[in-house]
This record gives C-alpha cells, structure tokens and sequence, in this order.
C-alpha cells in the first residue's frame, strides 16, 4: 500500500510506524498480523508518544527473528542493519547488537 | 420473514484518550472502567444486533477494531483502514481539539483509505457536564464539510461510555447505515 510518508523516518516513532507497517506488508498483511505486531509493542512497554530507544530496539530485536510461516525471516539483514542505523541516528547512542 | 447474517468492519477514529476503548466496552460488555490504558494494538471485539432490512430480518455481526490513537503512526493507521466498512468518529467534548483533529487528519485520512463508508460521530464525555468546551455548532460545522458515499452527512451523538447514555443508539444507527449501504434497508 502506499503511503505519503517517505521510507526514510524522521524520528522514533515514524521508525516504529515504519517497521510495523513493513512487518505487516511482508506479511502478505492482515489486521491480526499488526494487531499482533502492536501488541509486541506493547509488551516490550513502548510509549507510542515518546518511545525509549532501548525499548525500540527490543521491537527491532523481535522483527529480526520474526518468521513468516514457511520458516523464511520476514526481514532481510539489510533492513534491519537500516533500523538499526536509523535507531542510533534518533537516539544518538551505539548498540552493540 | 426470512433471515440474513452479514458481517461488518467497523473501526473506532479519533485522538489518544477520547474514550474509543471505553465506547466499545459500554457497547459490547456494558462496562466502564475508569483507568486509561493506551491502545496499542487494533483489538477486535464483536457484537451481534438486529436490523429490520425492507425484506429481511438482518442479523449483524459489527467485528469493532479499537486502534491506537496517536495520529503519528500514519503508516498503521492506513494499514487498518483498509478493507473497513464503517467507522465511529470519537472527540471529547471536554477537549475542542480532538473535534477538529477528526476534521484535519482522520475523516480525510479514513476516507482516501477507506472509501466514504458509513459512519457516525459520537462526541463523548457528555456526563462532565461542567467540563464540556465544544459547541454543538462547531460539530455540525465539521461535520457540513464532509458527505458519505450518498450524500449525505455523519450523524452525531452525545454520548457518555461512563453512564451508557446513546452509546447503544450510536452504534445501532452506525448498523442501520451499513446495512442500508448494502441497500437491504
């Protein structure tokens, strides 16, 4: 689907928006899968307002080992290196993930 | 009289905290709770009612889809609206901005994704009487500037999730519209 928002996030939380939204996507989409995916959110305790980066990084951690259910990865390396980059730019600290 | 099952999208619109979990749970539990717990998740709920259509009796099932409501997580909300066949519009009558939120980001918003499906406006908190800053001609003013698929415009109602006041009403009328939409009514 698409969306006027560029790929490229501005912040944490259009990086969250970004990564569910993909998650979703890759999913071949269906509302339970994001549902399922905020739910993730939730318990990782994100602040949808004003997410802690190192608790985006734990919704990061989930997407990377998120499979779809033929057992493939739903995100490549790559994207998730992106997040990752996008994640220290927002918060200005390293990860040693 | 024969009898016909349909089941139906809705999706609760409006800001953070303007009572959209606590209106389905007045609707489909009959409860309230005081406490605020953002949502995060879009979490389903299902109520059946009844709707007299011109040649059947039209048992709906509403699947109610509770969404977070932080506008900045545009890419979700567009992922939800998707596939919808109606929505409740929420604004708190205590707070002016989230009447005009619904006019800025998510009437516009929900109808490009959507479609201009059914839908009803339920202004809420009525029961904080000496609280209330919205004035019912600025809802009627918003709601002027926007047309269902038919032409014509959103109902609305003053609604408390805390006392049960028009929630009931609110939702049934939204029932009405969508099957009235499938033109069975």
């Amino acid at each position: 689907m698409s969306s006027n928002k560029s790929d490229e996030p501005q912040n944490l939380v259009d990086l969250i928006d970004l990564i569910l939204s993909r998650m979703c996507r890759n999913l071949k989409g269906s509302k339970e899968i994001l549902y399922n995916a905020c739910t993730e959110m939730e318990s990782f305790g994100i602040n949808p307002d004003k997410p802690e980066p190192d608790k985006v990084m734990l919704l990061i951690r989930y997407a990377k080992r998120l499979k779809d259910k033929d057992g493939n990865l739903v995100f490549s390396e790559n994207e998730i290196a992106q997040y990752i980059v996008y994640l220290r730019k927002f918060s200005g600290e390293n990860d040693d993930d | 009289m024969q009898t016909k099952s349909v089941i139906k999208s809705v999706i609760m619109l409006g800001d953070a905290a303007v009572g959209k979990t606590s209106l389905v749970r007045r609707f489909v539990v009959d409860q309230f709770d005081d406490s605020y717990i953002t949502t995060l998740g879009a979490k389903p709920m299902e109520k059946d009612i009844r709707v007299i259509g011109k040649d059947a009796i039209i048992e709906l099932r509403m699947i109610l889809w509770d969404i977070m409501g932080q506008k900045n997580y545009e890419r979700v909300h567009k992922d939800m609206f998707e596939g919808i066949n109606g929505g409740i519009l929420v604004c708190d009558l205590t707070k002016p901005e989230t009447l005009r939120s619904l006019g800025e980001y998510w009437i516009p918003t929900f109808f490009e994704y959507a479609g201009k499906v059914p839908m009803v406006l339920m202004a809420n908190k009525v029961d904080l009487k000496e609280e209330i800053k919205t004035d019912i001609k600025d809802i009627n003013a918003l709601l002027a500037s926007f047309q269902m698929k038919d032409g014509s415009h959103v109902p609305f109602y003053l609604t408390s999730a805390k006392t049960g006041e028009n929630v009931q009403v609110g939702f049934e009328k939204l029932g009405e519209l969508l099957i009235k939409d499938m033109g069975l009514l």
